[in-house]
């Protein structure tokens, strides 16, 4: 069962249904000098600047930073959003650097987790529905998704509410299927950006309590925040500055 | 994603945005409605006149006499400034045919008299009337509802009888028996000894409606009135000598219609000096008819595609519109998984199953119009199997084409942009 950090938190999730990734000792990023630039009218803009970064597994990560320090476009070449434009990006022991659209799309599915600030739920599926979309995009049959997407509403504590609209739903209630959903096809990573920017303290409190449980069984998460909570609950803090890591 | 998938989620995306999807597939539901509706009534048409020809007899040939033109090669200037025109077909074409083409089934020579025809109370009517021979009756399919058809028996008698069509029966006299009846035809008083009655009120090859005719022997219309009329003529009378302004023959099997008339057409080419006949083949009249029809159904089915190609406009307008709307669901999709082309498929989907939706209510719609058309316009319409599977396929391909390009703009949607979206 998942412990909550809110008193006054809707019925306890069960968290067991999910499966722990193995322990080891191999990295799931490894960045190798990474530079990316943007082109921006006539100016070329050097966004990351030789950033090279390992993250093992298992591991919790915050990248902190100021606006404009690059952070984001690290997110987005970490979720294989973008690609770089120098360099090398080893996800889970692959090069996925220099890797076609297509591909990157079956690595995105297979083995990243995505979280947002604004959640970015479907408004025309319900709770099921919106769980459902990774595993859609593997082709795994209808009664095999909606078992999983089951399994996992109930994990995170939404076992009452499937059929639910996301616009039936509470701000926590909806991250909550936004990281069901992040947890779909079991991937190694999962990414979240300002995961709890758009919820009360107290939600944001029962997401963080759900990410620690999620880590706790061996989870992967690298997260973007300005949010200074976050210092004392991940193993450790990556700060971004004019495009560098600087600590 | 397969097609279930794709299919379902095109049917939630347009669930969601129920009023605009309406609005969106009017343009189709009218451009559909009047593709079918013109369809409808070309096909209905199609099949009245080619009806029409049937009864005329797919498997006979029909020989008229038609006045040379003055520029004709074989014309004799001195005869054109004669008293009294000559030509046509001629007794002994009729003896030939009547020889020699063995697949004929039946042969009958006519004569259309043009003279005036009187009542019992001598009131002048304006019937035609028709010498000819007793297998004319089966030549045009006709039946008869009282009496008898002319008989060879009164060929050879020139008996001075008639048949009269039921309505030309009608008209003569009114509410009494006509069987028995005296008809004064030149000064000639003709026994009525039957009515004819063609169901399918065929015209004739003169464009007259044989149930508004009177029929008298042949041979006796040749022995009392000789082959010389006088037919009025730009405000004069022209004396014209015809033997025959008809033959019509009936063949065996509808497969030698078009090599006995070609055979025919030779006999009369070689034993004519002039083109004073023409023939016409009811099959061949229908094939040019339904050839000449395809081409006003294309034309029709054309001009109303115009309203389907407005329509299809709309719906790019509306999905283009659809994808800006949706960058961040885009964005997501891309995000969790999907490649370029399943945004693609989902979105060229929608537009298909927008258009399918539309094109339905426009086939119901379509199938209103044409009721409505042949009920209060009495217009013959037609709606077959075709025309609805045209329909629904040709709106369902509108979206795919009309839905390409605004798929592939989704398609290129950049998502780390779509996901900033607000």
């Amino acid at each position: 069962m998942i412990a909550t950090t809110s008193t006054n938190s809707p019925p306890a999730p069960v968290y067991a249904a999910l499966e722990a990734p193995e322990p080891t000792r191999q990295n799931i990023i490894e960045l190798k000098d990474v530079h990316k630039f943007y082109q921006l009218g006539a100016k070329k803009l050097h966004v990351l600047k030789g950033v090279s970064l390992e993250i093992p597994r298992g591991q919790y990560v915050a990248i902190m930073g100021s606006s404009g320090s690059g952070k984001s476009t690290l997110l987005n070449l970490l979720g294989l959003l973008d690609v770089v434009d120098a360099g090398d990006y080893m996800l889970a022991g692959e090069n996925v650097a220099r890797m076609k659209d297509d591909l990157l799309a079956k690595h995105r599915n297979a083995r990243i987790g995505f979280i947002f600030q604004s959640f970015n739920l479907f408004p025309q599926l319900d709770v099921l529905g919106n769980i459902e979309v990774p595993m859609v995009y593997q082709n795994i049959p209808l009664q095999k998704r909606r078992a999983r997407a089951k399994e996992l509403a109930e994990a995170v504590g939404l076992g009452h509410r499937l059929g639910h609209r996301p616009r039936q739903l509470s701000g926590g209630e909806m991250q909550r299927t936004a990281i069901a959903r992040a947890l779909a096809n079991d991937p190694p990573l999962l990414l979240a950006d300002e995961p709890t920017g758009n919820l009360d303290e107290s939600t944001g409190n029962e997401i963080l309590g759900l990410f620690d449980q999620l880590v706790a069984k061996g989870q992967t998460m690298v997260l973007v925040t300005h949010n200074p909570a976050y210092k004392d609950r991940v193993h450790r803090v990556l700060r971004m500055g004019n495009g560098e890591l600087v600590g | 994603m397969n097609l279930y998938e794709v299919v379902r989620v095109a049917l939630l995306d347009l669930a969601l945005h129920k009023f605009r999807s309406a609005l969106a597939t009017i343009g189709i539901i009218f451009g559909v409605a009047s593709v079918m509706a013109m369809i409808s009534i070309s096909e209905g048409a199609k099949r009245e006149t080619l009806g029409r020809i049937a009864r005329l007899g797919v498997d006979n040939i029909i020989v008229k006499s038609v006045k040379p033109s003055a520029t004709d090669e074989g014309a004799n200037q001195n005869e054109q400034r004669r008293w009294q025109a000559e030509y046509g077909l001629l007794r002994r074409d009729l003896e030939h045919v009547r020889q020699t083409f063995k697949e004929i089934r039946h042969v009958v020579g006519i004569r259309n008299m043009r003279m005036n025809l009187y009542a019992r109370n001598g009131r002048q009517l304006d019937l035609a009337v028709i010498a000819t021979e007793p297998d004319y009756l089966l030549i045009t399919r006709s039946g008869m509802t009282r009496g008898r058809f002319l008989s060879e028996l009164d060929q050879d008698n020139f008996a001075k009888v008639c048949v009269v069509g039921s309505d030309a029966a009608r008209k003569l006299f009114i509410y009494d028996d006509p069987i028995n009846q005296g008809v004064r035809i030149k000064g000639d008083w003709y026994n009525v000894i039957g009515i004819l009655d063609n169901s399918a009120a065929v015209k004739d090859a003169g464009g007259d409606d044989i149930n508004n005719q009177v029929f008298i022997p042949l041979r006796t219309a040749r022995a009392r009135y000789g082959d010389v009329s006088s037919q009025a003529q730009s405000g004069s009378f022209e004396n014209v000598k015809i033997q025959l302004d008809q033959i019509a023959m009936q063949l065996t099997d509808s497969e030698l219609v078009q090599a006995t008339a070609t055979r025919m057409e030779n006999y009369l080419a070689a034993t004519h000096k002039r083109k004073d006949y023409t023939l016409l083949v009811p099959l061949e009249l229908m094939r040019q008819k339904v050839a000449t029809q395809r081409i006003f159904t294309i034309v029709m089915a054309s001009i109303a595609s115009i309203s389907l190609l407005i329509g299809g406009i709309g719906i790019m307008n509306i999905m283009l519109a659809n994808v800006y709307d949706r960058r961040k669901e885009i964005g997501m999709r891309r995000a969790l998984g999907a490649r370029r082309k399943d945004i693609q498929r989902q979105f060229v989907f929608e537009a298909a199953t927008l258009t399918s939706l539309g094109g339905l209510v426009g086939v119901a719609l379509g199938y209103a119009g044409a009721w409505g058309v042949s009920t209060y316009a009495e217009w013959p319409t037609s709606v077959t199997p075709i025309s609805i599977a045209l329909s629904l396929g040709v709106s369902c391909i509108t979206g795919v084409v009309f839905g390409l390009w605004p798929a592939r703009q989704a398609a290129r949607v950049n998502p780390i942009e779509a996901l900033r979206a607000d």
